[in-house]
């Protein structure tokens, strides 16, 4: 009886992942035939048989990672009489995910490698390469890593390393890339990641008669969650549009004198305790909202009724594309790290579900960001029972008149959408340009740099 | 556009024919045994198969002698069995072995044997390109005098076969190679081993211009297409364009449109190329297309095909018994031919 094994493609190939049997028992197979895919750190690779054969079982199923060498399936001699073996004897226990490697931070006080490439990439995005953690070799910055730090690495919808393969896997089996656990190189996602996060085999055994056909209810269930927050989502917009009369005011903001001095702010701080520009927006909000009436409250029972903190909503991208927008709480106590640490928190419990009661109870006001999404100019639907939204477009170079005379200037356009029940034109305008002064003033937003 | 020269039908010796048949076949499952031996770990390194583009080599060096000098690539298994580097030499020389054409210190990509004018593989693309025309100014020197502008070429000169694939033409050294050999009417012929990619890059997407021959021609060097999965074809281009640098002419390019079957290397998902591609380009196998031609004019059957398959396998065995009984170099030897021992080891 012969054996076919895992193949070694390369020295640095230790194992690999069975993603496809392109074979059944009782299929005859030819020298050269391909008879499954099989993942590894590179690629997914087509595998062939070497010795002709008919299949008499499949030893290993799809899903599961073996080493080199391994008898992945066994042949009888081209004429056996073969049965196929019940479905159950294929089902191995999937191997526990490892843990997904954490993004590595250059370390403190060395300098960041990067790339002119990245240096520039940089440049365009207003990214600071002091705040970027790298994921290269030796925390060298890469140009996604600086993608994902544009306009507010935590606002931002996170880039999930996947390869080809995986990507097309996920929309087989209908499962969000989003929502898998990488363990592959640097945290991507690979073929077998994909699978595990599907309900379909290796956790349930699979008719062997038919094994690439995946089984959906997980990714259904999902599907259908997401689709409920969806449903929910819609309906309190449509009851914002219908009972909220909006309207909306812009401003552009020259950031010149901001980002220079956050960058000069972060030039000496260990990564963890460097602060992005949305920080500093959300601090310009708070405290322009603790300072102007009539925008930050609820409007309940016909009136506008004030409160007294500014809790700070922000609105957040879940892993399955859709939106929550949980506060931070007494924001307007928080100085700027703090707002930084909150910020962050935020993002990574509203991600992985874990939000506090506290995150999740009404904000007073909301702010969005989809700068880094590439968005010039947001206009804003408010969640009612608030009465005003925020929202922060890209931070981009543009001809700009300074003293009489055209500069570039990195500049962002922020924008609010107020309820005209609640407020009006004239102290919308106070609000807009309270937030545009402090940014201008930014040292003030940071009570601890004081003097 | 593509210009390739019809196979001169009825010149085909049989007796010849059936030579090409098992030098291809030889070729082929050499290569075969290969990959499975390389999947099992016991060839290390890359590995880059020749599996379709056989009729090539076999074609091609039909028209060389044995003074004649040979360059080739890391896709060079094909020309040095054909060279004469016995097949159990080479396999050992992928294990790793002393018993190796280079101790089993080249491996895969750097075959090589001074004796039989083989001067190797490279793992550089289109280095063997200034190699092939140093060989041959050094030929010219030694049989006439330097070569230089305005020489009129020699009659009787050693050729220098040189193989390159058609990623190479879009290097800057196949220019200033071709170009140079033009200008001192060197005697090379560069054979292009054009297999429509260069690793997962498509011709059309690196070459403004996709004839390569026309390229060549550019250079002043008499240059055509041919259509490498045609062995007959092959081996009359071949026969004319060395002919004709042998007689002085300066040197001569073929264009020889092939394929690869397989993937770049070992470890090359091959997602690049579509499979219906594939499947036409082997629908034109080499092997297939002789064999039956064979067949037609009454030269071969079963039983002679049998008979061809079975010698070619008791030849791997053999191969493969003796890279398996061979020992690696002992750590004694590390530091020998580091620099020249004087001589050939
Ligand atoms: C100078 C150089 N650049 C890049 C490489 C990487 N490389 C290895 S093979 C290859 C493709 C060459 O294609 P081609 O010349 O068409 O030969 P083929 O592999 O198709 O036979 C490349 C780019 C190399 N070995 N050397
Ligand atoms: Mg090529």
């Amino acid at each position: 009886m012969a054996e076919f094994r895992m193949p070694s493609l390369g020295a640095d190939m230790t194992s690999g992942t069975v993603v496809e049997w392109l074979v059944k028992p009782g299929d005859e197979v030819r020298r050269g035939q391909i008879v499954a895919v099989v993942d590894t750190d590179k690629a997914a690779i087509e595998v062939e048989a070497y010795e002709e054969g008919v299949v008499t079982d499949l030893v290993v199923p799809v899903g599961a990672t073996v080493a080199v060498g391994a008898v992945l399936a066994r042949l009888a001699p081209l004429g056996a009489e073969v049965m196929a073996p019940p479905a159950a004897e294929l089902a191995l226990p999937a191997e526990p995910a490892p843990p997904a490697e954490p993004a590595l931070a250059h370390s403190d006080g060395a300098p960041a490698v990067s790339s002119p490439l990245v240096r520039r990439l940089a440049h365009q995005l207003h990214v600071d390469l002091d705040t970027v953690p790298g994921t290269g070799p030796d925390g060298a910055i890469q140009r996604a890593d600086v993608t994902a730090a544009s306009g507010g690495l935590a606002l931002g919808r996170p880039r999930v390393r996947s390869s080809p393969l995986a990507r097309r896997r996920a929309r087989e089996l209908g499962v969000l890339l989003d929502s898998v656990t990488g363990t592959g190189p640097r945290g991507a996602v690979r073929v077998a990641d994909v699978e595990r996060a599907s309900p379909r085999a290796p956790q349930a055994p699979t008719p062997i008669a038919d094994p690439a056909k995946p089984q959906q209810h997980a990714a259904t269930a999902r599907a259908e969650a997401t689709a409920r927050r969806q449903a929910a989502v819609g309906e309190l917009m449509a009851r914002s549009k219908r009972d909220i009369p909006h309207f909306y005011l812009g401003a552009d903001v020259d950031l010149a004198v901001a980002s220079a001095w956050l960058h000069s702010r972060n030039r000496d701080r260990p990564p963890a305790q460097r602060v992005l520009p949305a920080a500093l927006f959300l601090r310009a909000v708070t405290v322009a909202a603790a300072e102007v009436g009539h925008l930050n409250g609820h409007w309940v029972e016909g009136r506008f009724q004030p409160i007294d903190g500014v809790h700070l909503g922000v609105a957040v991208s879940l892993r399955d594309g859709s939106l929550v927008a949980p506060g931070i709480r007494d924001a307007q106590r928080l100085d700027l790290d703090e707002m930084m640490e909150a910020l962050r928190d935020l993002v990574v419990r509203a991600r992985s579900g874990r939000l506090t009661r506290e995150q999740m109870s009404d904000p007073s006001i909301t702010v969005t960001n989809l700068g880094d999404l590439g968005v010039d100019t947001v206009l804003p639907v408010i969640y009612p029972p608030q009465v005003a939204m925020v929202g922060f477009g890209r931070v981009a170079d543009r001809p700009w008149a300074v003293d009489g005379m055209l500069a570039v200037r990195p500049v962002v356009s922020i924008s609010l959408a107020a309820d005209h029940r609640a407020s009006d034109g004239h102290r919308a305008a106070r609000f807009l340009q309270a937030v545009a002064r402090r940014l201008q003033c930014p040292a003030e937003l940071d009570p601890r740099s004081a003097p | 556009m593509t210009v390739i020269l019809p196979a001169p039908r009825g010149s085909l010796g049989t007796g010849t024919g059936l030579l090409w048949l098992r030098d291809m076949l030889r070729i082929r499952r050499f290569e075969e045994t290969c990959a499975q031996l390389y999947s099992e770990t016991k060839i290390r390194g890359f590995l880059h198969l020749y599996i379709g583009e056989e009729a090539v080599a076999v074609g091609t060096m039909e028209a060389l002698t044995p003074d004649d000098s040979v360059v080739a690539t890391y896709r060079e298994h094909g020309q040095a069995l054909l060279r004469g580097i016995p097949m159990k030499v080479i396999l050992a020389e992928f294990y790793g072995r002393a018993e190796g054409c280079c101790r089993g210190r080249g491996g895969s990509m750097h075959l090589f044997d001074r004796t039989r004018r083989f001067f190797g593989g490279n793992g550089i693309v289109a280095a063997g390109l200034p190699v092939a025309v140093g060989l041959a100014l050094a030929e010219r020197m030694q049989s006439g005098g330097p070569g230089r502008f305005g020489d009129p070429g020699h009659v009787g000169d050693n050729v220098v076969a040189c193989y390159f694939g058609d990623g190479a033409v879009a290097e800057g050294e196949f220019h200033e190679s071709v170009n140079l050999a033009a200008l001192w009417r060197l005697p090379v012929v560069f054979f292009c081993e054009n297999n429509q990619y260069a690793m997962g890059t498509a011709l059309a997407r690196s070459h403004s211009q996709t004839n390569l021959a026309i390229k060549a021609a550019s250079y002043e060097v008499p240059a055509w297409q041919v259509d490498g999965m045609d062995v007959e074809a092959v081996a009359s281009a071949a026969a004319r364009a060395v002919e004709a640098v042998r007689n002085g002419a300066g040197p001569h390019f073929l264009e020889l449109l092939t394929y690869r079957f397989r993937a770049h290397s070992m470890y090359d998902p091959d997602r690049y190329r579509d499979k219906g591609e594939i499947e036409r380009w082997r629908a034109r196998d080499p092997i297939s297309i002789l064999a039956d031609r064979l067949r037609e004019a009454g030269a071969l059957d079963d039983a002679g095909m049998r008979g061809i398959e079975d010698d070619v396998a008791a030849e791997i065995a053999a191969a493969v018994a003796f890279a398996e009984a061979g020992q690696p170099e002992s750590v004694a030897d590390l530091t020998r031919f580091v620099t020249s021992e004087g001589g050939q080891p």
